[in-house]
């Protein structure tokens, strides 16, 4: 029987993790630098990217591993993103405190992992969704430094771009 | 989230309805500051206004925004106008409750600012403070509202009129032409597009309403920028001759055209295109597209070959010819005399009766059907394998 390639990556702490070859190239960076430089068996560094939050990257891309490739149909800003469509595994996924849930999609965004930094800006976006401002301070934990003017003007502006 | 770098901040942002965008605006100062340009692009890069002072106005504010006046690319005039003929109609219809006093002080309003010259004003300041702003439109698009639609209708009771029921109606259309034209030379805009589409009426706005005003046309510089021109015309109302001079005239007076797109909303005649044909040359025109026309194959023909020293890419689209002898007929035309990159045919019939297609390719209406890129091998194939099939 045939095993896979592995391939070790190391987090910015120093541990490392050894996948298959096919979970390691949900990473595009990893992918190009294999084709690049080929697989030495030595670590591969994630620099930014630390232990527990790499654990979550690698539990992600294992279970998607078989994913087909995504298409790259969402970069005009008219298509509004459909943030209900998140599966159900991913959706458990993401339930995480909100420091995880942003290192995940920092290191997403870092290891050209596109489904995966869509999963996550889903995430947040959903989290957004149909809260006021002060809703929205209090869910991310932000504080108001708008002067009375400067929101009166904001929301001018905003009225400029409804439909009135 | 508000450490979120402003790529994936935008990612976020491309995820929200609108509403979620204002209040996210309104969050504190960092988000406001990061989500700007995206904010700018996504409300500020194509603007629909109407000629109302209300509208204009409010365009002035987004121009002189060092932001959102930076953002627009794209301005697009609607054609939302009030009118007697359409106060009166409004009053018979039992479902409109049409403030008969708030309509004409806005009515008396719009007759006014257009004696005054308040709307070429306007318009060219608008337009002096939006210098990336290189196209515009007349359209009546009913996915968009003009920006301040809302608030006339509030004080009106109905909607204000889009289509030209009348002669009052059809002269503000000469207006807001008027208007359009003269701001953009006042504003000395280097303008590089320009469409017109303002939907079916049941006056027919001519193309002799398509008229720049004299004091323009005497300033070289404006018409010979433009470079792409796109009219959707409804069936001409008068003879063929006067509407191939009146259209060709004003297609003429942008002698540096790179992108002509012909569109009409009902199926031009052959005589109708002769007559363009004989008034429309244009050095510099690569790309054609014409839309809806009846028979003609060999006008058709006259019109691709007399640019076929620069055209290279034509879309035709719903095109209907008499046989699939034709049809090859042109095909062969286009082969022998054209050095085309792209060829595309959509919706193109047979006697009304057949959709042209290629043999093996299922037919689907409304989409293209036949595209060609550059190479005289695969025109061969293409006449080869041309067949008809019932719709």
């Amino acid at each position: 029987m045939s095993s896979e390639e592995t391939i070790i990556l190391q987090s910015s702490d120093e541990v490392n993790f050894t996948v298959e070859r096919s979970v390691a190239e949900r990473s595009m960076l990893i992918k190009h630098l294999l084709e690049d430089l080929g697989n030495s068996g030595e670590p591969i560094p994630i620099p930014n990217v630390n232990e527990p939050v790499l654990n979550k990257v690698i539990e992600w891309s294992v279970h998607h591993k078989n994913d087909p490739p995504s298409t790259d149909d969402n970069d005009s800003e008219n298509n509004r993103r459909r943030t209900t469509d998140i599966d159900e595994w991913d959706q458990k996924f993401m339930q995480v405190d909100q420091e995880m849930l942003f290192e995940i999609i920092l290191a997403a965004n870092y290891l050209d992992i596109k489904p995966l930094l869509d999963v996550g800006c889903k995430t947040v976006a959903n989290m957004i969704k149909g809260k006021s401002p002060e809703e929205i301070r209090k869910t991310f934990n932000i504080q108001n430094d708008f002067t009375p003017e400067e929101e009166d003007q904001i929301r001018r502006e905003n009225e400029w771009a409804e439909d009135r | 989230m508000d450490a979120l770098p402003i790529e994936l901040l935008e990612m976020v942002a491309s995820g929200l309805d609108d509403i979620d965008i204002f209040h996210l605006r309104l969050v504190n100062r960092r988000l406001q500051r990061h989500l700007l340009p995206y904010f700018s692009r996504r409300y500020f890069r194509t603007r629909y206004h109407m000629l109302s002072r209300h509208s204009l106005e409010n365009l002035q504010q987004v121009t002189s925004h060092p932001a959102f006046g930076r953002s627009l690319r794209q301005l697009i005039i609607t054609p939302h106008h009030l009118s007697v003929h359409h106060r009166l109609s409004s009053q018979i219809l039992e479902e409109t409750q049409i403030n008969e006093e708030g309509y004409k002080k806005f009515w008396a309003e719009q007759n006014y600012l257009k004696s005054s010259g308040f709307y070429v004003a306007s318009l060219a300041i608008a337009l002096s403070q939006a210098r990336n702003c290189k196209t515009i439109g007349i359209e009546d698009n009913w996915d968009h509202h003009p920006w301040g639609l809302g608030v006339l209708k509030e004080h009106i009771g109905v909607d204000p009129a889009s289509t030209f029921e009348s002669d009052e109606s059809l002269e503000f259309l000469a207006q807001i032409i008027h208007v359009v034209f003269s701001a953009v030379i006042a504003s000395r805009t280097a303008l590089q597009g320009f469409h017109f589409n303002v939907g079916l009426s049941s006056i027919p706005p001519n193309p002799s309403m398509l008229r720049i005003p004299t004091s323009v046309v005497d300033n070289t510089a404006f018409p010979s920028m433009l470079r792409t021109l796109g009219l959707l015309l409804a069936l001409p109302d008068t003879d063929a001759t006067t509407w191939a001079i009146d259209l060709g005239r004003f297609i003429m007076n942008f002698d540096q055209l790179y992108n002509l797109e012909l569109m009409f909303y009902a199926r031009l005649e052959p005589q109708y295109l002769k007559g363009l044909h004989e008034i429309i040359h244009l050095e510099k025109l690569r790309v054609l597209t014409i839309s809806s026309v009846e028979g003609g194959e060999e006008e058709l023909a006259q019109i691709l070959t007399s640019h076929k020293a620069t055209l290279k890419k034509v879309y035709l689209d719903t095109i209907n010819l008499s046989s699939l002898e034709s049809w090859k007929w042109l095909l062969e035309k286009i082969r022998d005399q054209l050095s085309l990159e792209y060829l595309e045919l959509s919706d193109c019939l047979v006697d009304d009766t057949y959709t042209v297609n290629l043999r093996g390719q299922p037919a689907v209406r409304d989409k293209p059907i036949i595209v060609v890129h550059e190479g005289e091998g695969e025109m061969d194939y293409l006449i080869k394998d041309l067949i008809m099939q019932s719709l």
